[in-house]
């Protein structure tokens, strides 16, 4: 106790190379932990958000190309399946349920999908979960639009405001869907997936914010006090049309852009993916989500390894430069250490001090540098939640990170004995005949 | 961490084998196809590919050993990753061959065994066969078609090894 007192003490009377020391341990601590952080939870959002689909069709591209475009919204598809081949595929006998999807068009930047209801009954996100709803019920007309929580978050819309739709992506657009508001009727709980970040719109939606159909209910509104009889037969056709529209949510649309295929049991999986790359009329890819997912990780473990490397390289760094600055406090020191032989001290006991101040420096570097990651991961949260889509677990330090910060207490522990066994040294060789 | 996770794998599979008193059976994948039944050479049936016929499975009627049901066994196969987290795999595809489901026509459904396991496990490479170690149970599944399959249990996974 009296050594720790000691150690302590010393280190106070050499505040200002101390606290650098200090800092430097703690920032690297904190780069460790938040890179560490950042990466198993990024691996952990990826394949949370896509669970209890069997295969994954798009046209024909790269296997991770259509992962990431159709599920993660990152880069875009080329090409589309037609329409006909989906309906052909989903009609097979095994296939327990199909969901079109078609993406491409945006509000504020935020993706548009557009689907069928299918979507919201089997969509699953991490480990079979669900999608569920916050406020409101999936859309039952063609202009109402399900909001994922982040884009009713972000945004600030409530059920029943209206929205536009606008062609194309990203946050600028020429072309305004303007004449087709959407109606608010649903918000979808948060699931750390892109889904927080899409708009959900019927898919026949889409061809209707594109196509011929808006324009040919105008006339008919505009014209309502007309009472020629003839066109009270144009309007009432008309109003059927529309009727008729509101039921079918899916409609007919040329293309979509992939869609997603559940099986009466996964043993089907194999077959139907190998007939579908083999698919005769249309050049189409299937793809099983936890297959593709592993050959993304396999691909970026190169990436991660040389994250994780840089990271202990910095902690390393930043040991040293307690070595150092150990070591060149020691040359000051010795009149220090001669006054403590002195008064009784053995050499053991400064070689015990000398570690002692090692360990204080690495444990308090290790304390702060927690504390910088955790105030880190607080203020970095949102962004990189809005703008990586990585969504940062802020819980308790995990096994793992507890193992790195004990490997960094070590890793300091036996770089503080170098000085220590110096100090022994002098303290043996030295005696009180120093001459400064 | 994966080391520790596979060392607890292979406690567990220690474990239950002695809780089981005697070890699983052994079996290979010839003694998923009953005795006399002729399995559809599956390299054959490529030619009629995208027929109404095998859409779904080659050879929908590929029967099962009926008498495997219930019985622990331990098999060895390569992974095809159906859920699961970064880090476990907690339900997957056994196949008898690596590649089962890219190069060459799958498997009949007698040759697949549908594995889940409760904790998952961690499996570094597709590329490396392991020993998946359970009880099997033959299952019919109430779809459009009634079709009959292999389903697993697993209670350990160990790297395979001559």
């Amino acid at each position: 106790m009296l050594l720790i007192k000691l150690a302590t003490k010393s280190l106070l009377n050499r505040k200002a190379s101390a606290l650098l020391t200090l800092f430097t341990i703690a920032i690297s601590v904190m780069l460790l932990m938040s890179i560490e952080r950042v990466r198993v939870d990024a691996k952990s959002s990826f394949s949370n958000t896509i669970s209890g689909t069997d295969l994954i069709v798009g046209a024909r591209t790269g296997d991770i190309q259509l992962l990431l475009s159709s599920v993660f919204r990152i880069g875009h598809a080329n090409n589309g399946v037609s329409w006909k081949s989906y309906q052909f595929i989903s009609e097979q006998r095994g296939v327990k349920w199909a969901i079109p999807m078609s993406l491409g068009d945006s509000h504020k930047g935020l993706a548009v999908l557009g689907t069928n209801k299918d979507y919201f009954e089997h969509y699953r996100v991490a480990k079979k979960q669900p999608l569920s709803f916050l406020q409101g019920h999936e859309f039952n007309h063609l202009f109402e639009v399900v909001l994922g929580a982040e884009v009713a978050n972000t945004l600030g819309y409530q059920l029943g405001d209206e929205v536009v739709i606008a062609h194309g992506m990203g946050n600028t657009s020429f072309h305004n869907h303007d004449d087709n508001p959407f109606k608010v009727v649903g918000i979808l709980k948060p699931t750390g997936t892109p889904v927080d970040k899409t708009l959900h719109i019927p898919l026949a939606a889409i061809d209707a914010i594109h196509g011929s159909h808006a324009h040919q209910h105008e006339p008919a509104q505009a014209d309502a006090n007309d009472h020629d009889h003839d066109h009270d037969h144009d309007h009432d056709h008309d109003h059927d049309h529309d009727q008729h529209d509101d039921v079918d949510l899916v409609g007919t649309p040329k293309q979509i852009t992939a869609f997603l295929l559940g099986f009466d049991s996964p043993l089907y999986t194999l077959q139907v993916r190998r007939n579908i790359n083999q698919y005769k009329d249309e050049a189409l890819l299937a793809i099983m989500p936890g297959v593709t997912l592993r050959e993304l990780w396999e691909m970026l473990s190169i990436v991660e390894k040389i994250l994780l490397l840089f990271s202990i390289v910095v902690v390393l760094i930043s040991l040293l430069g307690m070595l150092t600055s150990l070591l060149s406090s020691l040359n000051q020191r010795r009149r220090e250490l001669a006054i403590l032989r002195s008064v009784g001290a053995r050499p053991w006991h400064i070689f015990t001090l000398i570690s002692v101040e090692s360990l204080l420096i690495t444990g308090l570097g290790c304390i702060v540098g927690t504390a910088l990651f955790y105030a880190l991961m607080l203020l970095g949260a949102d962004y990189l939640q809005s703008h990586a889509g990585i969504s940062l677990n802020i819980a308790l330090l995990s096994s793992y990170e507890l193992m790195l910060l004990a490997a960094i207490m070590v890793a300091g522990f036996i770089v503080g004995l170098i000085p220590a066994t110096r100090a022994y040294f002098y303290s043996l060789a030295d005696g009180m005949s120093i001459k400064i | 961490m994966p080391f520790f996770r596979k060392f607890v794998a292979l406690v567990a599979l220690v474990v239950c084998a002695s809780a089981n008193a005697g070890a699983p059976k052994e079996i290979f994948w010839e003694d998923l196809i009953p005795k006399g039944h002729v399995q559809i050479d599956t390299q054959a049936q490529a030619n009629h590919e995208g027929s109404e016929q095998n859409w779904v499975q080659p050879d929908l009627d590929a029967p099962v050993v009926k008498e495997l049901n219930g019985q622990s066994v331990s098999i060895p196969g390569f992974v095809v990753p159906l859920e699961g987290d970064s880090e476990v795999i907690t339900e997957f595809l056994l196949v008898p061959y690596f590649g089962a489901c890219i190069h060459v026509p799958p498997p009949p459904p007698n040759q697949i065994v549908h594995v889940t396991i409760k904790d998952g496990v961690p499996i570094e490479s597709l590329y490396d066969a392991i020993v998946v170690t359970g009880v099997i149970s033959t299952e019919t599944w109430s779809g459009e078609i009634a079709q009959v399959g292999y389903k697993m249990k697993a209670v350990g996974v160990a790297p395979f090894e001559l």
